[in-house]
């Protein structure tokens, strides 16, 4: 559906994105994570014609950005950094920005709106909507042309857990229910577990990994200890070759076996009251990704 | 699509107070200048500076039409050029400071149908707000002033007339018929200047500033050169509508210049913003 070809942009010396490949399988929802400053709207910019490509080129459903960019923003809805007409309602900056996309009718306006749970809010000025209102604002304007892609830039900044929970909710039933292929941004990969299967992870312009997220699993056990003497527990955890992270994960080199573990403090005299086997998870494999060289991961 | 939107642009700026602060300030300030062109000093000034006769004829003469004309004229050049290049100033570097542009240039809409669309909306406001000034200055000279002939004196313009009172409504009426047109060429310099990289502020800034720099190089006799490629001289030739014998020739010649400066302003204008990268 989208694929993301040798694209670079550079503004001056600085270059903030350095051939970055890789493809978004129709139907599916992929998460960029990466820092502030990795390049993740950048990309998104670039999807959308707001700023020019250096190198490279994207095609969205076969159509290419840099030959054809109007006909590829007609597949595209976005919510990237969202902004509206403050002195306007809701409805109307609704009927402003369909107005720039195909035709489209009051019914269409009314079930965006009623799809994001924003109906009984439509005809309030935006200056008196809350944060979370806007976002659903911001997500109704992008889906009433019925895109095939949607662009979704830091889905979930500002929402507190109800206004987290509903976006996940709504991201779920977009995809599930209309096969709409959903591209997100985050610099908070926590909240993705359930939310995707494919991520890419960015770095200072740089695509470090693409694909299944558990393939950055590279099967180092990891454990949650909680024992009586940490000082003497992090003298023999280091002599194992393993590594203390917060809260009492242990991360074993691979090959390890807990019970070696487990064993080798019981011999030095430390008491271990707890042993959990921590499974992995997005945000524990992203920060373990971004340790490692930009070269170790091949985009899939 | 295009005449859709074209109405959206034209709601978003009738939705806006500041649209109609000009309209506003333009009414108060022909108000205060009507009233103070009853005072005695003012009267002898006009005598004075613009018509040089002795100041006792124009005392006498200063009817609701003469007043109306003097003060359309300065309302437009004082307080409708302040507006007139507020408005221009915001229409694409407001938007792109409030990121709405973003929104709108997501969609599948090129940036050429965006800049001819505020461009219309420019010229209709522009039209419309010099077609109010001079309706209201006329009005309310007449209940302060009175009926009577019309008289305009201007040396630099090389005109001289003076008209009954019903011919002089004629002269009037064609007078702010084109001083929309005239006016034009102004904002869509202030247009031209919103769609460089720059603060809606310092487009408005830049547009008048230019504009003041023009009328003092224009009233300067040192730059008596300059006169002729001024463009204050041809924002005025709306005047000429007031001469004894109408030359059609030079308002044909001056309208035609401006015309042409206002596509090359549109060009430009248009060639400037699809450059331009809008970054999120």
């Amino acid at each position: 559906m989208i694929a993301i070809d040798g694209v670079s942009k550079t503004f001056g010396d600085r270059r903030a994105l350095d051939a970055i490949s890789f493809e978004v399988a129709r139907g599916e929802i992929l998460a960029i994570l990466g820092h502030n400053g990795a390049g993740k709207t950048t990309l998104f910019a670039l999807m959308l014609g707001l700023l020019r490509l250096s190198a490279g080129d994207i095609l969205v459903d076969g159509v290419s950005v840099r030959a054809q960019p109007r006909e590829a923003r007609r597949r595209i809805g976005s919510v990237v950094a969202p902004a509206f007409y403050e002195y306007l309602t809701g409805w109307d900056n609704l009927r402003i920005l369909a107005s720039y996309s195909a035709r489209v009718v009051p019914a269409d306006l009314a079930a965006a709106a009623r799809f994001v749970g924003l109906t009984d809010r439509l005809h309030d000025r935006v200056r008196v909507y809350s944060h979370g209102m806007r976002r659903r604002l911001a997500l109704a304007q992008a889906l009433v042309p019925r895109p095939d892609v949607l662009l979704l830039d830091e889905w979930e900044t500002g929402l507190d857990p109800e206004g987290l929970r509903d976006m996940r909710a709504l991201i779920l039933r977009l995809n599930h229910e209309h096969g709409i292929t959903i591209v997100l941004t985050s610099h908070q990969p926590a909240g993705l577990d359930g939310l995707c299967e494919r991520i890419a992870i960015m770095r200072d312009g740089r695509l470090l990994f693409v694909g299944p997220w558990r393939d950055l699993d590279t099967g180092t056990p990891t454990v949650r200890l909680a024992v009586d003497d940490w000082t003497r527990a992090r003298a023999e955890v280091h002599a194992l070759g393993a590594s203390v992270g917060a809260d009492g994960v242990v991360i074993l080199p691979a090959g390890a076996a807990i019970a070696d573990l487990v064993a080798a403090l019981v011999a030095c005299g430390v008491r271990v009251e707890a042993v959990e086997p921590v499974r992995a998870n997005v945000q524990d494999l992203y920060f373990r990704a971004l340790q490692t060289p930009a070269t170790d991961h091949r985009p899939t | 699509m295009f005449l859709r939107q074209l109405g959206w642009e034209i709601r978003k700026l009738c939705a806006r107070p500041r649209s109609y602060l000009g309209f506003a300030a333009c009414l108060l300030f022909e108000l205060a200048l009507i009233l103070l062109y009853r005072t005695t000093a003012l009267a002898e000034l006009v005598g004075d500076v613009y018509w040089r006769v002795p100041s006792a004829i124009a005392t006498t003469t200063l009817s609701g039409l003469t007043v109306a004309t003097h003060v359309t004229a300065e309302t437009t050049s004082v307080i409708g050029a302040l507006f007139l290049a507020l408005v221009a100033g915001d229409m694409i570097a407001n938007e792109s400071e409030e990121r709405t542009l973003h929104m709108i240039f997501s969609r599948p809409v090129t940036r050429g149908a965006v800049v001819l669309q505020k461009v219309i909306v420019c010229v209709l406001y522009t039209i419309v707000f010099c077609l109010f000034v001079g309706v209201t200055s006329l009005g309310i000279a007449l209940l302060v002033e009175g009926p009577g002939p019309v008289v305009v004196v201007s040396a630099k313009e090389s005109l001289v007339g003076v008209h009954e009172f019903v011919p002089g409504l004629q002269r009037y009426a064609l007078g702010i018929v084109m001083l929309g047109p005239c006016w034009v060429t102004f904002t869509l310099l202030g247009f031209f200047l919103s769609c460089c990289r720059m603060k809606p502020g310092a487009a408005t800034v830049v547009a008048t500033a230019l504009l003041l720099t023009d009328h003092v190089l224009r009233i300067q006799p040192t730059f008596a050169g300059y006169l002729p490629y001024s463009l204050g001289t041809r924002i005025l030739t709306w005047r000429q509508a007031f001469a004894y014998e109408i030359s059609w020739l030079r308002i044909e010649r001056n309208l035609s210049q401006l015309l042409v400066l206002d596509v090359a302003l549109i060009l430009l204008a248009w060639w400037v913003f699809r450059r331009r990268e809008l970054a999120p």
